[in-house]
């Protein structure tokens, strides 16, 4: 039940309502709605090195962007690292929120905590930092040299590795939290009576706390891949020339080589691609979720 | 509890190695922050491990460089800002939509919520190049100054707020303010005095949270930022792409002691877990 | 305190009726519970009472006042809700001084009233404390201090006893009896636990599927149901379909005569309390009715015993567990006994029930 109590409040209440919105509506719509739409009308323009743009409507930035070799691979490489670092969120954050779920420390909000403090400060931050673990002469080659596993200081970082590596700890605390708080929700005496009834470990967790979690597991997934797709300043600072993708390419479009057109271009696409596999592997697990619970 | 004792036997190996592996992933996530805050307390000016000697010269280095300082006081200005407009528009919006249902609130719900949806760079991208066409129509500037960069924030704070307060709205038990009509208090004061209240704390944590947001954010401002005017993250990042080194560890550690405070401070107002 | 006029109360949501022509006098200091089951329009009746609804049709007056148009905060009827309704920011006291404030009440005054309310609730000492300190039933016996303190015409209570626990619930429903008599409250009080409606009312109102079923005394209710709802509602009953065959007789479907003092031509159905039989292994009594006997549950002050009648229905006989109980010996499962009862503790009914 809302705290939609005032019934008393009709007609008068709703243009009350209408004014109380309106200011915010305002500005999102004019700040946020036009510019967004109006990007996407200029995708269709064509490029002026002059005046950067000219009104035009063609399709040519897409297909340019489809059909240079080097812009595939852009976009492949995103898509890439993306659905690596899902599924590495995925895999290594499941336990935790599952741990997280079921421990009754007192630590646990202390926990929770520490999960959520490195979302605060900042993804430029926490670059910073992959970047002294992983440089040339970063914490990560010094202690392999120490340990004698390497001679020579190894390339770690301005690789698609480090991307990598950067993008999945960055996104893993979304992974958990979306997890958690559903697995929270689940009466753990469905494990208790599968393994009553013979299930070992991994099939309870397979037949019965996974179809269950599925939900959770399929919201978490498209949150981590949307924001693995969109990422910017990991991509940047961790992966330098080693690995170009699509944020940082389409802000180096309309920044650097103020080819308006064809950044709002690479915008479009990047906004529906994201969007439509997002919803695709919503789909998809909760099709297989609902095939579980059949059978 | 009715779980035999063979199945948690079975599970000890498994529960032993969990929470190894819980403690891995946590080290894995928090492992960034730790080696820039130890990094800015090293001797050498250049990286290198183990560090020779620990100093807080870097901290210094970092107050005198004007850059920095810059950046420091121009994020601060435009997240409280941003933070308070964008509260006080947010709570009005929550209000508006939750409490007085009027017709389209739903699609007006989506379009105020809708700035989180989008990637931060394009949103970023998009703002700027509305600017230029209106800088013409307007015949003044409105990239590179702190009234566009707001502008811009305020539209990054009101989601979050209107997101808060509202799920707060809905929380809230409603024959509570039934019980102050009740008694005696009209709409307007049983609003004020009994409602309100119970919903503090959901918008001092959308205050601290949308400071927050704002502060940290890169994505959209590198578009709306102009020279003499660029927020800290920016100076942060412009600054490793060349180099890696104590001072902008000082600097950086300095960001996450502020945002790192003010997160906990908002935590004793609301659940954290469900700000994600 | 005054008395209470509802005048064919209606309320319509959208296309359920959830309230029919609901009229009904309460008179000034009667407690009057409206018992039913959830979904029944008690609540919805409650509620337009205290003003939080419009009635689709209808007056409501207090004393001679019409306030079925007048907005909640001026009705002054103090409301007990379900699940307290307590302002969480505010210390006991200042939960109990509200309504007072509302009312302009001098502070002196208001510290006056504050002290006796919280004095009938037995909770002086708690009066700086927050709600969430403490107990459910501690926090509903503020809930009443605070509604009691602004002195209302009508005392409204919402299944307030719902939320505690078995043991409370029957030490806090005793407390509010014992308040409303002593101050001579007009109270209506909503329940759909019969136990408490039949405990405290003067009167009971029994609403099903929006209608009021029967008005009337929890005697009157429970010894002379208007209708099969009420008399399977309150308490358990036996029924027999049939007919009249005669002058203080009635035929059953499967043949049996029964001796039924008040049966009439329009007589279709007659019931008779599990507590007013008793059972024989011989004939005895006005009626005796063939029994095999299904099982039985021993639940400490009665037995409850499970019967199967002459065509398959279902039975039941209440024995008291007194020393004497000379029927016990017979309470084998599969014996074949005999159902007594008099002539006259049967009630009747002219609606075909189905049992």
């Amino acid at each position: 039940m809302s705290l939609t109590v005032d019934t008393h409040a009709g007609r008068a209440g709703r243009r009350m309502g209408v004014f109380l919105a309106f200011p915010s509506s305002l500005i999102v719509f004019f700040i946020i709605m036009i510019p967004i739409v109006l990007m996407f009308r200029y995708s269709f323009n064509d490029y002026d090195p002059i005046n950067m743009m000219r009104e035009a409507f063609t399709f040519e930035n897409y297909i340019k962007f489809f059909s240079d070799a080097y812009y595939r691979e852009v976009f492949l490489s995103t898509l890439k690292v993306a659905a690596i670092c899902t599924a590495l969120a995925l895999i290594l954050g499941f336990p935790v929120a599952y741990f997280l779920a079921k421990t009754q420390t007192r630590f646990k909000s202390l926990l929770i905590i520490l999960l959520v403090f490195p979302l605060m400060v900042g993804n430029v931050v926490r670059a910073a930092g992959w970047m002294v673990v992983l440089g040339h002469a970063g914490a990560a080659n010094a202690l392999m040299q120490w340990l004698g596993l390497i001679e020579q200081p190894i390339k770690l970082l301005y690789t698609p590795l480090a991307v990598i590596i950067g993008t999945t700890a960055v996104v893993l605390p979304y992974m958990i939290l979306t997890l958690q708080s559903v697995l929270e929700g689940i009466d753990f005496s469905v494990e208790e009576a599968a393994q009553n009834l013979g299930a070992n470990v991994w099939t309870t967790f397979w037949r019965v706390l996974l179809p269950i979690a599925a939900p959770g597991v399929a919201a978490g997934t498209m949150l981590v891949f949307i924001l693995c797709m969109n990422a910017y300043a990991t991509p940047v600072l961790l992966g330098g020339s080693g690995i170009t993708m699509m944020a940082p390419s389409l802000y180096g479009q309309i920044a650097k080589a103020s080819n308006w057109p064809f950044g709002s271009t690479m915008a479009l696409i990047l906004v529906v691609a994201t969007l439509v596999m997002a919803l695709g592997a919503n789909w998809l697990i909760h099709r297989r979720y609902v095939k579980t619970m059949a059978s | 509890m009715t779980a035999s004792k063979f199945p948690a036997q079975r599970l000890y190996p498994g529960k032993l190695f969990l929470r190894v592996f819980v403690f891995f992933v946590y080290a894995v996530m928090l492992c960034p922050l730790i080696f820039v805050i130890w990094l800015s307390f090293f001797k050498d000016a250049i990286l290198y491990f183990p560090p020779s000697g620990y100093t807080l010269q870097w901290y210094q280095n970092a107050w005198q460089n004007q850059a920095f300082i810059n950046g420091f006081i121009f994020s601060m200005q435009v997240a409280l800002v941003s933070a308070l407009v964008g509260v006080c528009l947010g709570v009005m919006a929550a209000l508006g939509i939750i409490r007085y249902k009027f017709r389209g609130n739903k699609p007006v719900n989506t379009l105020l919520l809708s700035p989180l949806l989008m990637p931060g760079i394009v949103t970023g991208i998009a703002i700027y190049l509305f600017y230029l066409r209106t800088e013409n129509f307007l015949d003044r500037d409105i990239v590179g100054t702190i009234g566009g960069l707001v502008l811009a924030h305020i539209c990054l704070t009101i989601p979050w707020t209107v997101r808060l307060v509202s799920a707060s709205m809905q929380g809230l038990d409603p024959s509570i303010e039934e019980a102050a009509r009740n008694l005696g208090a009209n709409g307007r004061v049983a609003f004020l005095r009994i409602t309100l209240p119970m919903l503090r704390p959901a918008i001092v944590a959308a205050a601290l949270f949308s400071f927050i947001v704002s502060f940290e954010n890169l994505e959209v401002s590198l578009s709306l930022v102009g020279p003499g005017n660029t927020t800290l993250p920016i100076a942060i990042m412009q600054y490793l792409e060349f180099n890696l080194d104590p001072t902008i560890a000082a600097v950086s550690t300095v960001q996450i002691l502020l945002l790192g405070v003010i997160m906990l401070v908002t935590d004793r107002f609301v659940k954290l877990s469900q700000l994600v | 305190m005054a008395n209470v006029s509802l005048i064919n109360l209606k309320k319509q949501f959208g296309k359920s009726l959830a309230v029919s022509d609901f009229s009904l006098e309460i008179a000034d200091g009667e407690l009057v519970a409206f018992l039913g089951p959830s979904g029944c329009g008690k609540t919805t009746t409650l509620r337009m009472i205290a003003g939080f609804l419009d009635p689709t049709a209808g007056r409501i007056l207090i004393g001679n006042d019409d306030v079925t148009a007048v907005p909640v905060h001026k009705r002054n009827t103090g409301m007990v809700f379900q699940r307290y309704a307590l302002f969480p920011h505010m210390t006991v006291a200042h939960n109990v001084s509200f309504g007072l404030e509302m009312r302009k009440v001098p502070a002196a005054e208001r510290e006056r009233r504050i002290g006796l309310a919280l004095d009938m609730v037995r909770l002086t000492e708690f009066k700086d404390r927050y709600p969430r300190q403490l107990s459910g039933g501690q926090q509903q016996r503020v809930a009443i201090a605070r509604a009691l303190a602004i002195e209302p015409k009508v005392f409204l209570l919402d299944e307030p006893l719902s939320n505690l626990d078995a043991k409370l619930r029957l030490e806090v429903r005793e407390d509010i009896r014992a308040l409303q008599q002593r101050l001579g409250l007009t109270t209506i009080f909503v329940t759909h636990d019969q136990e408490e409606a039949l405990a405290i009312s003067d009167r009971m109102a029994i609403m099903h599927d929006g209608k009021v079923q029967q008005v009337g005394t929890p005697q009157d209710l429970y010894e002379k149901p208007a209708n099969l709802f009420v008399a399977d509602f309150l308490g358990k009953m036996n029924f027999f379909s049939g007919r009249q065959a005669g002058e203080g007789q009635f035929q059953t479907q499967e043949g049996l005569q029964l001796k039924v003092a008040a049966v009439a031509g329009d007589t279709v159905t007659i019931g008779v309390r599990p507590e007013r039989t008793e059972l024989s292994s011989e004939p005895a009594s006005d009626n005796s009715v063939p029994v095999t006997l299904k099982s039985c549950a021993f639940l400490g002050s009665h037995i409850d015993v499970v019967l199967t009648g002459a065509g398959q229905q279902r039975l039941s006989c209440q024995l008291s567990n007194t020393a004497a109980g000379s029927s016990h010996q017979l309470l084998q499962e599969g014996a074949r006994l005999f159902m007594n009862f008099k002539a006259t503790d049967c009630v009747v009914f002219s609606e075909r029930g189905a049992r």
